[in-house]
């Protein structure tokens, strides 16, 4: 759905990712980038310094030692996961969940559980399907509906008006924002994450997440990313604006080739998974 | 200096030419860093391609990592699952300091984490002053641990670019699916010769069973072929081995194993699926009657088809010659019975005259006497008839018997004998009649038994012919090379089953008229004893009712 120019017009004045994100997105495009290069950056944001080094220390990647900077975390989770990280806390920082409105009607806390349960369930998928990049799909998964928190931060009015109808009426949020014409929340994150400068894979999976079939490239991710989002609702962990279960798109079950059996096993590990990812949720709550 | 200023540093105050060029350097670097993940790739395929051999593998691993990582020492591992251990498999200068290094690395976790994270690490090293890192490359296939490779270098952390650890990652992947392909293609040829041994091992246990044993396919190729049935066939394996069964084995082998074949490519209608049906067939082999028992089953595979035959050959010569002696035995058994009866019937006479005789003893009643006293003479004379009979044959069956070889003249003995039998025709009112002519050569044989056989001859004629007016015809005759001596009588004649066994020891065709002759039924056995160790023949025609033609040939030399 094309969105107005109105809306347009306000993406414009949104914040940018922190320049220090975007000069480590820009090095490890470059494979001839030494980890020097990219801990030298990263050390001009103590704050993200402090928070890289807590993830990486967390439960989430389990490493048995003590990982003391930015430089050994680079070397021991590779310069692509460590960019994916800084990238992960930097759009937490932006839409930080005490920064809502007073008239709160989304959950930023419960938001944030959901995606990162989405995140976490793309990477076990993933893991299980022998995708290349499990760390990858986990930054997927996380950011896959950050549509609905810019338009909860810098819309509040009219996605108050979706969130009540879809409330009222107990619709899916997605159907709620089509009653409402001019939303859009893959659309607008979809061009947000462009003009952030986000990776084309992320930007897909943003756009697509409700429309598997709708990309030709990144096909698996957007398809891991769907079933995650329909997992986790049917999980019932977090909440992002509604509590109905969306139907898993046949493109991306043809695609997953999932047996019954795997999602029981699934389920099992998924909250182990999503219990590793907690350090994410602290900088939810906390920044 | 502030975060936001950096960025307006960074973007803000670049030209646009100089963003070309940052461009520009980002392509060149992606470009050539491609052209060392090719050459990195190449290098790798030749060097495994070469040989399946792990030795030879993990030197060209070393040696393709010495370019790109100019480690100071590496230290390749396998994994052994059961022990959770790692096994040095290759070293290049791992002293005891670098060994314990290792150790450690092991100790803390950081290889398993490696391998579970399948992700290759840059550690540095902790206890050295000087940048020194050591590199963990897990070699890990999509199924299983291989094992991983410790490498320690001179060379700091932060010097390591992206595309090193990417390189570490290929290299591991690749030199994990080559280690593990050696593996494999060496358990492959333990396989082999695992099975080549049991293959061995079974052809073995087939070689040294007693039973002969042959597999044909559904289309009748001979499959298996042991050494029974070699020397029970009389064909070695290499000729029947691969060839369809009935264009290699003898004839009558052939038919009852068609009958088998067909039964069971017809859905085993004939067959119960466990019966263990059995045919027998005799073949002449070099001369050489052999019987052989075969049974068959199917040979079905995992899912019960049927994928051919085992044929079961057993040689039954050995349980027939068992069968043969339980048959003598028996034999001998009769003769014990036979003879017991033989000699009590006229004991019990001579028995039962002289005590009347005793009674007697010394009255006027001489004829009675003489009556009684020629009785007891005729049984001793029987008795003793039958124990020299009994004793002729006993000497004629066991060999220790020679021949008194004089020159007989047939003629001569002919009318002789005729002439002893004269009484007996007599009594019967039996005439005998001998045509011989009158000059032959003298025959040289044993002229006593050659007599014995023509008078016991002459006498069944007489005993057994028709009650009055029977004839008994004895003719000679020369051939080339034989004497015949034909007696013919019109006799009783013997039923046809009987041909074969009156030459048996106290056989005596079973009929009324037996019953009323005495006979030890000793004679024809002696008498074919005789003629055989003359090298002769004894023919017989006969038919019930129809009189008996016995011919006995002798050759002259």
């Amino acid at each position: 759905m094309p969105i107005s120019e109105n809306l347009l017009k306000k993406i414009e004045t949104l914040p940018t990712l922190p320049i220090v994100v975007t000069r480590i997105m820009q090095l490890v495009e470059n494979p001839k980038t030494a980890a020097v290069e990219i801990s030298k950056v990263v050390s001009l944001d103590p704050a993200l310094t402090v928070k890289i080094l807590k993830i990486v220390n967390s439960a989430y990647y389990g490493f048995p030692k003590q990982i003391t900077t930015v430089t050994h975390a680079i070397m021991i989770l590779g310069f692509e996961d460590v960019k994916n990280i800084a990238m992960g806390i930097s759009v937490f920082d932006i839409f930080k969940a005490k920064g809502a409105a007073s008239d709160v009607i989304f959950d930023r806390v419960a938001f944030w559980q959901h995606s990162i349960a989405v995140g976490a369930c793309t990477k076990l998928l993933a893991k299980k399907l022998r995708y290349k990049n499990p760390e990858e799909a986990f930054i997927c998964g996380l950011l896959h509906d950050i549509g609905k928190i810019i338009l909860d931060q810098y819309f509040h009015d009219e996605f108050n008006k979706v969130m009540k109808l879809a409330r009222d009426e107990n619709l899916l949020f997605i159907n709620a924002e089509k009653r409402m014409n001019d939303m859009d929340h893959a659309e607008i994150g979809r061009v947000v994450a462009k003009r952030w400068g986000l990776p084309q894979a992320i930007v897909e999976c943003i756009a697509n997440h409700h429309n598997p079939a709708g990309s030709e490239t990144n096909v698996m991710l957007i398809a891991l990313v769907h079933a995650s989002d329909v997992f986790c609702k049917i999980q019932k962990i977090g909440n992002s604006g509604d509590m109905l279960v969306p139907q898993l798109q046949k493109a991306a079950w043809d695609q997953l080739k999932l047996q019954p059996t795997d999602l029981t096993k699934l389920y099992e590990e998924l909250n182990e998974e999503v219990k590793k990812a907690d350090t994410f949720m602290e900088f939810a709550k906390t920044t | 200096m502030a975060i936001q200023e950096l960025g307006e540093l960074e973007l803000k105050n670049i030209s646009d030419a100089q963003k070309v060029d940052l461009l520009r350097k980002v392509n060149t670097d992606l470009k050539s860093s491609l052209d060392d993940i090719i050459s990195i790739l190449t290098k790798f395929s030749e060097a495994i391609s070469i040989k399946f051999d792990l030795k030879t593998l993990l030197d060209l691993v070393s040696d393709i990592l010495k370019d790109i990582i100019k480690y100071k020492a590496i230290a390749v591992t396998i994994y052994d699952k059961e022990r959770d251990s790692f096994n040095y498999m290759a070293l290049r200068n791992v002293d005891l300091v670098i060994d314990s290094k290792i150790k450690n690395i092991i100790k803390d976790g950081l290889a398993h984490w490696s391998i579970s994270q399948k992700r290759s690490i840059v550690l540095p090293d902790a206890e050295s002053n000087v940048e020194f890192t050591v590199l963990i490359v897990p070699l890990i296939t999509q199924m299983e641990t291989v094992g991983v490779i410790f490498m320690y270098c001179n060379k700091s952390a932060e010097s390591f670019m992206q595309q090193d650890l990417e390189f570490l990652n290929i290299i591991g992947a690749q030199s994990a699916i080559a280690i593990k392909n050696t593996f494999l293609y060496n358990e492959m040829g333990q396989k082999n010769q695992d099975l080549a041994n049991l293959k061995n091992y079974l052809n073995d246990v087939i070689d040294n069973m007693v039973t002969g044993v042959m597999v044909l396919d559904m289309e009748g190729f001979v499959k298996t072929f042991n050494n029974v049935a070699e020397s029970l066939v009389c064909l070695k394996a290499p000729a029947v081995l691969g060839k369809k069964y009935d264009t290699i084995l003898p004839m009558s082998i052939c038919e009852k194993i068609t009958v088998a074949f067909d039964l069971v490519k017809n859905g085993q209608n004939g067959m119960a699926p466990n019966s263990n049906p059995e045919i027998e067939v005799e073949y002449i082999e070099t001369g050489k009657t052999i019987p052989i028992r075969i049974s068959y089953n199917c040979l079905k595979g995992n899912n019960s088809k049927v994928l051919g035959i085992i044929f079961m050959l057993r040689d039954m010569s050995e349980s027939r010659e068992i069968q043969r002696l339980r048959e003598i035995d028996k034999i001998k058994s009769e003769l014990v019975a036979n003879v017991s009866h033989e000699l009590r019937t006229p004991l019990t006479s001579i028995k039962a005259y002289a005590e009347t005789l005793l009674d007697i003893a010394g009255t006027e009643d001489v004829d009675t006497q003489k009556e009684f006293l020629n009785i007891i003479c005729q049984e001793s004379e029987r008795l003793t008839n039958l124990i020299s009979n009994l004793l002729d044959l006993s000497r004629l069956e066991s060999g220790d018997f020679k021949l008194d070889i004089s020159e007989a003249n047939l003629p001569e003995m002919l009318k002789k004998c005729a002439l002893l039998l004269k009484e007996l025709a007599a009594q019967k009112g039996v005439a005998i009649k001998v045509d011989s002519p009158q000059q032959v050569p003298a025959l040289k044989c044993d002229a006593a038994k050659i007599e014995q056989v023509v008078i016991n001859l002459i006498s069944n004629a007489v005993k057994y012919n028709k009650p009055e007016g029977g004839k008994v015809d004895v003719s000679l005759k020369e051939t080339r090379s034989n004497f015949e001596i034909v007696v013919k009588d019109t006799g009783i004649g013997m039923p046809k089953e009987a041909l074969g066994k009156i030459f048996e020891k106290f056989y005596r065709v079973d009929s009324s008229l037996t019953y009323q002759v005495s006979g030890t039924g000793l004679g024809l056995a002696i008498v074919k004893h005789i003629v055989d160790r003359h090298n002769g023949q004894l023919l017989v025609e006969s038919a019930l009712n129809a009189g008996s033609t016995f011919t006995l040939v002798l050759p002259k030399s």
